[in-house]
């Protein structure tokens, strides 16, 4: 879901530490290091990685392709190989029925059994499309902020995952309990109530 | 030491408590959200609100929507112990509109429609748009923190139980 679109959902997150100086020059090389890495003709049924925002399938990473503003802006990109399981099965009824006729043999091993569908799923991963999926980061760095425009729960994971390991910081979620902590000026007295609270019964 | 990945299931329970004041300053007070954000025009209730009751273990979920969210069944879902856990909102500020949908557990925003910016033509424009978008996006979620800052400074002081707790039970049982 894009920055652009007519309708978003944003999760929000505080980052956690500073890059090394130049900022700028960490951050490109952070996103070029970790770029996707494209999957097709390969074996692989997925790839995760930073992809330019404006973009996202032929762009590479420099610094006027990630700053707008004063905001750092790329794509979190998730390219993803389906099998569906009704091809795999039908392709492995028709290789084990080969192997069984050129052995002789009325049955087949567990490891055998494996090995089929092991290479079944590698030989149709590389001939079918990955399906891309972008999710748009805009990290405003001197506030420590970052906007990820998408609510779902794999993304979510994936972007936690791929920001900490580009930039050894960590992005921390911004829901009620985090938000008082971290973002609502309270005292260490508040913060202690806080972390004792219980819920509050409307009804008695 | 606090773990935060915890911490989000273990105190659920505040974003859900927000949101039902924030629905009772909505129907009963709104001047009282205008003084902790002077720059609200309306906030109104939009077509969907999750009511999640989670007493004595039991989770149960409704969902009820409609213009104005039936007030009826929300008031019935909250006399027996349930809370707002997600509700559709409409934010009006001089020309401009939000809608969005707000979850309490986790304060993410979805749904959200922004007011509208230029069509941009050129290369050049998408710049001006994005910086715009992003500005809107902003001022929604500042406008959010602002309440949720009052809210959970009230939430952990004694006029929480002396005074608000009061007031909301109040308004739970006139209806």
């Amino acid at each position: 879901m894009g920055i652009l679109s007519s309708s978003v959902s944003i999760t929000r997150y505080k980052v956690e530490g500073e890059l090394q100086k130049p900022v700028l020059e960490t951050v490109c090389s952070g996103f070029k290091k970790n770029c996707i890495n494209e999957i097709e003709n390969k074996s692989s049924d997925k790839s995760v990685g930073w992809a330019c925002f404006d973009n996202p399938f032929v762009g590479n990473f420099h610094r006027s392709s990630f700053l707008i503003g004063t905001n750092i802006v790329v794509s979190l990109r998730i390219d993803k190989k389906t099998i569906p399981a009704k091809v795999v099965e039908k392709e492995y009824a028709i290789e084990a029925n080969k192997r069984l006729k050129k052995s002789g043999r009325d049955f087949l091993s567990k490891q055998e059994k494996k090995d089929i569908k092991d290479n079944i799923v590698h030989s149709l991963n590389l001939k079918i499309p990955s399906i891309p999926n972008i999710y748009d980061v805009v990290w405003q760095y001197e506030e420590k902020t970052l906007l990820f425009f998408s609510s779902m729960k794999n993304p979510i994971e994936e972007l936690e995952s791929l920001f900490y390991k580009t930039f050894s910081i960590r992005l921390i979620n911004l829901f009620p309990f985090t938000m008082s902590l971290f973002k609502s000026n309270l005292s260490d007295a508040e913060k202690n109530i806080l972390i004792n609270l219980s819920p509050t019964c409307f009804t008695e | 030491m606090i773990d935060i990945s915890a911490s989000y299931n273990k105190y659920g329970f505040i974003g859900n408590e927000f949101l039902t004041w924030l629905l009772f300053l909505i129907e009963n007070d709104i001047d009282e959200l205008s003084k902790i954000n002077n720059s609200l025009i309306t906030l109104e209730l939009g077509d969907r609100i999750v009511m999640e009751n989670i007493q004595e273990n039991v989770n149960k979920t409704i969902t009820i929507r409609g213009d104005g969210a039936s007030l009826e069944e929300v008031m019935t879902a909250l006399g027996t112990g349930a809370l707002v856990s997600e509700i559709n909102l409409s934010y009006k500020n001089n020309d401009q509109n939000w809608k969005f949908t707000l979850t309490g557990r986790s304060l993410k925003l979805t749904s959200l429609k922004s007011p509208k910016t230029i069509i941009f033509e050129s290369g050049n424009d998408i710049e001006g748009v994005f910086l715009e978008k992003v500005y809107l996006y902003i001022t929604i979620t500042e406008f959010i923190d602002t309440f949720f800052e009052h809210f959970i400074k009230i939430r952990l002081s004694k006029d929480w139980i002396d005074t608000t707790v009061i007031s909301i039970k109040s308004w739970i049982n006139q209806k």
